[in-house]
């Protein structure tokens, strides 16, 4: 049998860890709301059936706010799945259980899967789940998705539930005359003109009466109009679940959890944002001391293969303009990059043990604190969290924002965030032009990049009146012991997506630049007459009052944009020279260190990449908008560049 | 001769890397998207936007 199964559930009640127990996925499993915004598919065998699993974002309610919603809810009625699975944090009972009885109401057939029973257990609660079971109306099974218990049992409830999809009936909640009078008129109204089941229909009902938007766009009732039932269904639907959930979780004994002790101290106010300064320091300190130390020995493998190469290539009699591409140009390049891998993966490692901890749901928190205040969205500051990995997939979660003034706001100044893209840039720099100050340097460039983002956000805020205000709805994990597992498989794609990009993108770079630095309209000729010095001077004058107007500096800035790594490649490429030669080379270009910090914030802020610029044009579905992206942070970037040299030349 | 099967790899190369990165990008992802946080394999979702 082919079975089609659904998985819905709250953010962060462990829906894509049960996915991946069981279709051995390696999907990123996030200890914070919002890690899927798209569904993911898995087919595996039970008992003969073929299952296909799509695990779904996490939503709060089926109501139209936010896109996660619309889309979870418009698969469940389109996809018609044979059985919904709703994975409920049995640790947060109450509040998972309204978006069980929405799930319910909608007619399909339903298994609870109570996940999370270890840590209910281990906070001294316990669950009547039969009660549970018998109130919904459908099956609950018990498990433990990270413990990986009571997972069989589950499917075994998930097929038998199928066999009985047509004769599922699921409760009905009682909303009380007035509104029922309404639904059974609706109920009428919409079965003369729709041929749905039953249970739709009265969902349907029940929706119209909550003035749902997206309902009413697709069923036209010409007579009808009520007043808006929504906050009266809501609070039925709450009244109901707290009529049971006191009988159901029983308290054995309470007792202060580790969480709730250390939240008193992280979330703290005052305490709160210098524990985050300490944790980046800590983060950068792991990256460059440890980091450091792997992209020296790397260093010397990919120098000593590169003299193997050129000297086997020599032996074979290749021309001498290919050997040069191949050394020069390729390995150059490729190489330039390649060295600050363990660098990459350090700073991937630090920042995964944070996000598994629970601790990157704290800093939401705490920003969303501090970003209220100044009256900006306090979810946005989650995509700009994201932003330090890569700002394309950032730019995407900015979709949980149900406000579209917010979203357009939380993608524009997303990409500002320091993407490890630019972590070659200020590995490099900060190495040459602040020798044991490397540390402070990156950090304060991760702060700017915040502080801009900031900055940006109010004046767009004033500029585009922002509409209502809305809030940070985010559920805090547990604290818990940062899974191997889940780092591993965070930080090994992390550095297969380097070494994707190293071995694509920034070889197709390469071999360009090599050719437009040795060739111009006549032929090959010397670097300082070719076609890329050229381009290089015409634009280096821009960047004088920033203290970098050379031909190299803009020509890699230009690159630069194909992918933020290229900058650092363009420059082995144009300086020949790879990690140890660089600082001779920058400096005989007329790089001091306050050239060189204004060069790395000017990196920092200037035009995203050609992927993220992709996605914005995607997400906005505007061309003016991609445009104005695409010149407002040039233009950011050049006077912030330009303010850091001009003061800094006075002052240093 | 050594110099045209040189150039013939590291051609074949460039295409390859070329014609990856295209693909990648005609899916909107940022070109080397494996297993980032975004999924971009579904077409049937993103055609019910």
């Amino acid at each position: 049998m082919q079975l089609r199964v659904a998985f819905v559930g709250n953010p962060n009640c462990g829906k894509t860890t049960l996915f991946n127990a069981y279709t051995g996925a390696k999907h990123k499993v996030g200890n914070w709301a919002g890690v899927t915004v798209e569904k993911k598919e898995g087919t595996i065998k039970h008992d003969g059936n073929h299952l296909t699993l799509v695990d779904l974002p996490g939503i709060y309610s089926i109501s139209p706010y936010s896109i996660e919603e619309i889309l979870t809810r418009e698969y469940i009625l389109n996809y018609d799945p044979d059985v919904v699975v709703n994975i409920v944090d049995a640790s947060n009972l109450e509040r998972n259980l309204f978006l069980t009885l929405q799930l319910i109401e909608l007619g399909k057939p339903v298994v609870v899967a109570l996940n999370m029973m270890d840590i209910i257990e281990s906070k001294g609660y316990n669950i009547n789940v039969e009660l549970l079971s018998k109130r919904l109306g459908v099956p609950v099974i018990p498990l433990s998705a990270t413990k990986k218990t009571g997972l069989t049992k589950l499917l075994h409830q998930v097929i038998k539930t199928s066999k009985l999809k047509e004769a599922y009936q699921p409760i009905q909640i009682y909303y009380g005359r007035e509104i029922e009078g309404h639904i059974e008129t609706l109920v009428s109204m919409i079965s003369k003109t729709h041929h749905l089941s039953e249970k739709v229909i009265r969902w349907l009902a029940i929706k119209i009466l909550g003035k749902d938007a997206e309902i009413l766009k697709k069923i036209t009732l010409p007579f009808w109009e009520s007043k808006d039932y929504s906050e009266e269904i809501g609070k039925i639907k709450y009244d109901y679940i707290t009529s049971f959930v006191e009988d159901v979780l029983n308290v054995d004994y309470e007792e202060e959890t580790y969480s709730d002790k250390a939240d008193k101290i992280i979330t703290n106010t005052f305490l709160g944002i210098p524990i985050f300064i300490i944790m980046m320091l800590a983060v950068f300190a792991f990256t460059f001391s440890v980091g450091n130390y792997f992209a020296g020995l790397l260093d010397q493998v990919l120098v000593a293969f590169s003299g193997y190469l050129e000297y086997f290539l020599i032996r074979i009699n290749v021309a001498e303009w290919l050997i040069s591409l191949i050394i020069d140009g390729i390995l150059g390049g490729v190489g330039g990059i390649l060295i600050f891998l363990p660098n990459i993966a350090c700073l991937f490692i630090a920042i995964s043990i944070l996000e598994d901890s629970g601790y990157m749901a704290r800093v939401a928190l705490l920003m969303d604190k501090f970003m209220s205040k100044i009256g900006l969205n306090g979810k946005a500051f989650i995509p700009m969290i994201l932003g330090f990995g890569c700002s394309v997939p950032a730019i995407m979660t900015a979709r949980t924002l149900e406000n579209e003034k917010d979203r357009l706001i939380t993608t524009m100044i997303t990409p500002f965030m320091s993407c490890s893209a630019r972590m070659p840039i200020y590995i490099l720099f900060s190495r040459i032009f602040f020798p044991g100050q490397e540390i402070l340097v990156s950090f304060s460039l991760y702060i700017l990049g915040i502080i801009v983002a900031i900055i940006i956000a109010i004046i767009f805020k004033q500029v585009m009146k922002k509409g209502e205000k809305t809030y940070l709805i985010m559920e805090l994990p547990e604290y818990k012991r940062p899974s191997i597992k889940s780092i591993g498989i965070f930080v090994w794609q992390k550095v297969k997506e380097y070494i994707t990009r190293a071995g694509t993108i920034i070889f197709i770079a390469s071999v360009i630049l090599w050719f437009i630095l040795a060739f111009n309209m006549t032929g090959q000729v010397e670097m300082t007459e070719s076609f890329g010095a050229a381009l290089g001077r015409f634009i280096a004058p821009v960047f004088r009052p920033l203290g970098f107007g050379t031909w190299e500096a803009a020509l890699s800035l230009l690159a630069g944009v194909m992918g933020k790594e290229i900058v650092v490649s363009s420059m082995a490429v144009i300086f020949g020279v790879s990690d140890g030669g660089f600082g001779p080379a920058l400096i005989a270009t007329g790089f001091n260190a306050v050239s060189a910090y204004a060069f790395m914030a000017f990196s920092l802020l200037y035009t995203p990449c050609i992927a993220t610029i992709g996605i914005i044009k995607k997400e906005t579905n505007s061309w003016k908008w991609t445009g104005f992206s695409f010149f407002y942070q040039l233009f950011v970037a050049w006077l912030i560049g330009m303010l850091i040299y001009q003061i800094g030349s006075l002052i240093f | 001769m050594a110099t045209a099967i040189v150039l013939i790899v590291i051609g074949g190369l460039f295409i390859l890397a070329l014609v990856k990165t295209i693909k990648a990008r005609k899916k909107g992802g940022c070109g080397s998207c494996s297993g980032c946080t975004v999924q971009k394999s579904c077409k049937d979702f993103k055609n019910q936007k």
